[in-house]
């Protein structure tokens, strides 16, 4: 069994304890308010270091689009010739070439039968209107092209190309009277009919081989 | 000094000491300091918390705008850099030298002029004719989705050359007529067949033809805007 005994008045030891805790307390709330205060402040600062910066870069900003301002005219000058020249070898590549097939057809064609009318889209699907002395030539018109540059006359041939029928899928859609003939069994008959990929290939390899030889190169 | 007999419960077994008055008033006046400092201390953290929020955020934003500042003047200057050279480049190819015309003339004037008008065409033809000698009657631009010579909408095309279609009638024998077309396929100008009639006899044909030609708008480039956080100057270089 022990004995304690209180050697310090009671108000004493009280204000021992309220010391000891108010300073803790002090502390506690120094370091919360000092470390409010002080991420302010490194905020504060560090906001203010930034817009200085942002004010020197916009100052460098606009010197730069004063510059860009003033070569406005290179940069559209510079854009238009690029997209000319990329967009004139894109059209010359898909250009359709009519004088080639002209000549092809006219071998084609059988003597008594004339083009009157055509029409090429970009695929080279070839809708015409050709005339006819008779009935019998517009049958014969189907099996000329179907045989043209197949081997079988040596006259009727493309040279240079490999021996295959370069026209087909020939279709005679509709025949009429040719009123304005002078053989009054004359017949007008709209006809469509598919180039082949590699005479059109060739066309394209001779047009630009003439171009090439025109410019000198 | 007066006593309260107050007997405090005993505490793990230590005896209890019997609380005077001033013992009392300094247990108020320490509670008192507690709840000024807690309080005041907590309103200074929130209130200092929101600012620093506040504070914070205007950080990220203006360290976003000093990122994307410095982008814009490393582009920038990339660009006035680049336009320098470009604006040599566009001198020599705006210089004839010996030639006729220069190569900046040939690809926009001449191959995809800015207007969809006759004009530079009418000066073509003007050519065919007395090479070729075929007799051209009329020529005439059927409709397209602007008017005649209206000046198109500088950079509405989207780097798309736009097509208007020309017709135009021309009258002579066949040797004659295929030299035209030659010439017009093998032109600088890129014309793309269309339709084409014809009457006529051997000796004197007579073509009635469509073509399909191209011009191109004045290009005008547009700027393009990246988030920040999308925005990767790597990929870019």
């Amino acid at each position: 069994m022990s004995v304690r005994i209180n050697l310090l008045p009671e108000a004493r030891l009280i204000k021992l304890r309220n010391q000891q805790t108010k300073r803790v307390v002090t502390i506690v709330c120094s370091v919360v308010v000092g470390g409010t205060v002080a991420a302010l402040i490194v905020l504060i600062v560090l906001l203010g270091a930034r817009n200085i910066q942002k004010a020197n870069n916009a100052k460098k900003q606009q010197t730069l689009v004063d510059q860009l301002d003033a070569k406005k005219s290179v940069e559209e000058s510079a854009l238009t010739f690029n997209t000319a020249l990329s967009e004139s070898v894109r059209l010359s590549k898909s250009r359709i070439l009519i004088s080639q097939l002209f000549d092809r057809l006219t071998e084609a064609l059988p003597k008594n039968v004339r083009l009157t009318d055509i029409t090429v889209d970009p695929t080279y699907k070839i809708k015409a209107s050709v005339s006819a002395p008779d009935y019998n030539t517009v049958d014969l018109f189907g099996n000329a092209l179907k045989t043209y540059n197949t081997g079988e006359d040596p006259k009727r041939n493309i040279p240079g190309l490999a021996r295959k029928s370069v026209f087909t899928d020939i279709r005679v859609d509709a025949v009429s009277s040719n009123k304005g003939a002078t053989n009054s069994n004359g017949k007008i008959f709209d006809v469509t009919f598919q180039v082949d990929k590699d005479l059109v290939q060739k066309f394209r390899d001779d047009n630009k081989a003439g171009t090439e030889v025109k410019n000198g190169n | 000094m007066a006593t309260k007999s107050t007997t405090p419960k005993p505490k793990g077994g230590a005896p209890a000491v019997p609380q005077t008055s001033l013992s009392q008033a300094m247990q108020a006046s320490m509670r008192k300091f507690m709840i000024i400092a807690i309080s005041a201390t907590v309103l200074i953290a929130g209130v200092g918390g929101y600012f620093i929020w506040v504070l914070a955020n205007q950080n990220i934003t203006a360290a976003n705008e000093v990122t994307a500042q410095g982008y814009y003047i490393d582009l920038a200057t990339q660009k006035v850099k680049t336009l320098e050279e470009t604006e040599k480049k566009l001198t020599e190819l705006n210089d004839k030298g010996t030639k006729l015309v220069s190569d900046y003339e040939l690809a926009t004037n001449r191959a995809l002029p800015d207007a969809n008008d006759l004009g530079g065409i009418l000066t073509m033809f003007q050519k065919l004719e007395s090479n070729s000698l075929v007799k051209i009657d009329s020529i005439s631009k059927l409709s397209s989705g602007l008017a005649l010579g209206a000046a198109p909408t500088a950079g509405a095309s989207g780097g798309k050359a736009l097509p208007f279609q020309v017709s135009f009638k021309a009258t002579g024998s066949y040797d004659q007529i295929l030299k035209m077309l030659r010439a017009l396929e093998t032109s600088t100008r890129v014309f793309d067949f269309s339709t084409l009639k014809i009457s006529g006899t051997a000796q004197s044909i007579t073509l009635d033809m469509a073509y399909q030609v191209y011009y191109l708008p004045k290009q005008v480039p547009t700027d393009t805007k990246v988030p920040i956080s999308e925005y990767k100057p790597e990929a870019k270089k």
